[in-house]
């Protein structure tokens, strides 16, 4: 069984969330977590697990150290999972949606993590708030939770094209391990 | 304002459709929930989408369908998932194309 396979296996059956290195559930207290690097476990993880694990999050003690802040960062993971339920406003052409797009996404999905430009918008989007930390993880944790619950079609991505539910919530949360990258917890006396 | 026709994004074979599912005037539509006319819509007159509950807010909203589509699709979708009733095919996706060679 290919990593891939392993990975799709593990997203239907439905493990765990972890935080890397971290010693505590991110479900336990703010002050037992003492991890610096937030992420989420790819090869075992539901949808639920990541709303428990977002709504975890102590915002106080989270800083970021690229372009954008964390209002950012939250509202455009939100956005991503939103389109994938409404259709995302530009997509690349269909030649680049059944070629390069699902090769790239088999590779991050085989290598368990993405890149991308982290102060790069989702093409056509809506400008990003950026002034509320909390509304925009509330955002975010609604549109998972939307999702999780959808029964429809979901819309092509953008660029990797057409993805099953368990693709794209594999792909949701590639997207936003990458942004947490950025993200970091500050350690309280 | 009387007519069903007179409503924004409205016209003859608007009226004629809503009839079909017992809605006559101006004051029925809007005192009508426009989800619950999608649904009689759809179990009644073949061929009804998406578009046609943009239409329907659109003309309660007196705002135009395309703007509905724009700004109310997420919600609209999420409305109508709940009702069973969102669309489970994408619309995007071709079926093969026959090969050149052939």
């Amino acid at each position: 069984m290919n990593r891939r396979q392993f990975v799709t296996r593990s997203i239907v059956s439905g493990l765990a969330l972890s935080a890397v290195n971290s010693q505590a559930s991110v479900n336990n207290s703010a002050q037992a977590i003492n991890n610096s690097e937030l992420m989420i476990d790819v090869e075992s993880f539901t949808v639920s697990d990541v709303i428990q694990f977002l709504q975890g999050l102590p915002l106080e003690r989270l800083v970021t150290a690229g372009q954008w802040n964390l209002s950012q960062i939250f509202n455009h993971a939100a956005q991503s999972i939103e389109f994938s339920i409404m259709g995302y406003p530009i997509n690349k052409s269909e030649i680049f949606r059944r070629s390069i797009g699902p090769l790239a996404f088999q590779g991050f999905a085989l290598w368990g993590k993405m890149t991308h430009g982290l102060a790069e918008g989702i093409p056509g989007a809506p400008a990003l708030a950026l002034d509320d930390d909390s509304a925009a993880l509330q955002r975010l944790i609604q549109a998972l939770s939307h999702f999780d619950q959808f029964k429809g079609q979901l819309q092509p991505h953008f660029a990797y094209g057409d993805l099953s539910k368990e693709e794209y919530a594999l792909a949701h949360v590639l997207h936003l391990n990458n942004h947490l990258e950025e993200v970091s917890l500050v350690q309280t006396a | 304002m009387s007519r069903l026709r007179d409503l924004k994004g409205f016209g003859p074979k608007s009226e004629e459709i809503m009839a079909q599912v017992g809605i006559h005037s101006v004051e029925q539509f809007l005192q009508a929930d426009a989800f619950q006319m999608y649904a009689d819509l759809k179990e009644k007159v073949k061929g009804t989408g998406l578009n046609s509950i943009y239409a329907i807010l659109g003309a309660q909203q007196d705002v135009h369908w395309q703007e509905v589509a724009r700004t109310q699709k997420y919600e609209i979708l999420l409305r109508l998932d709940d009702m069973g009733l969102a669309p489970k095919k994408a619309s995007t996706k071709k079926t093969d194309k026959k090969k050149h060679s052939e």
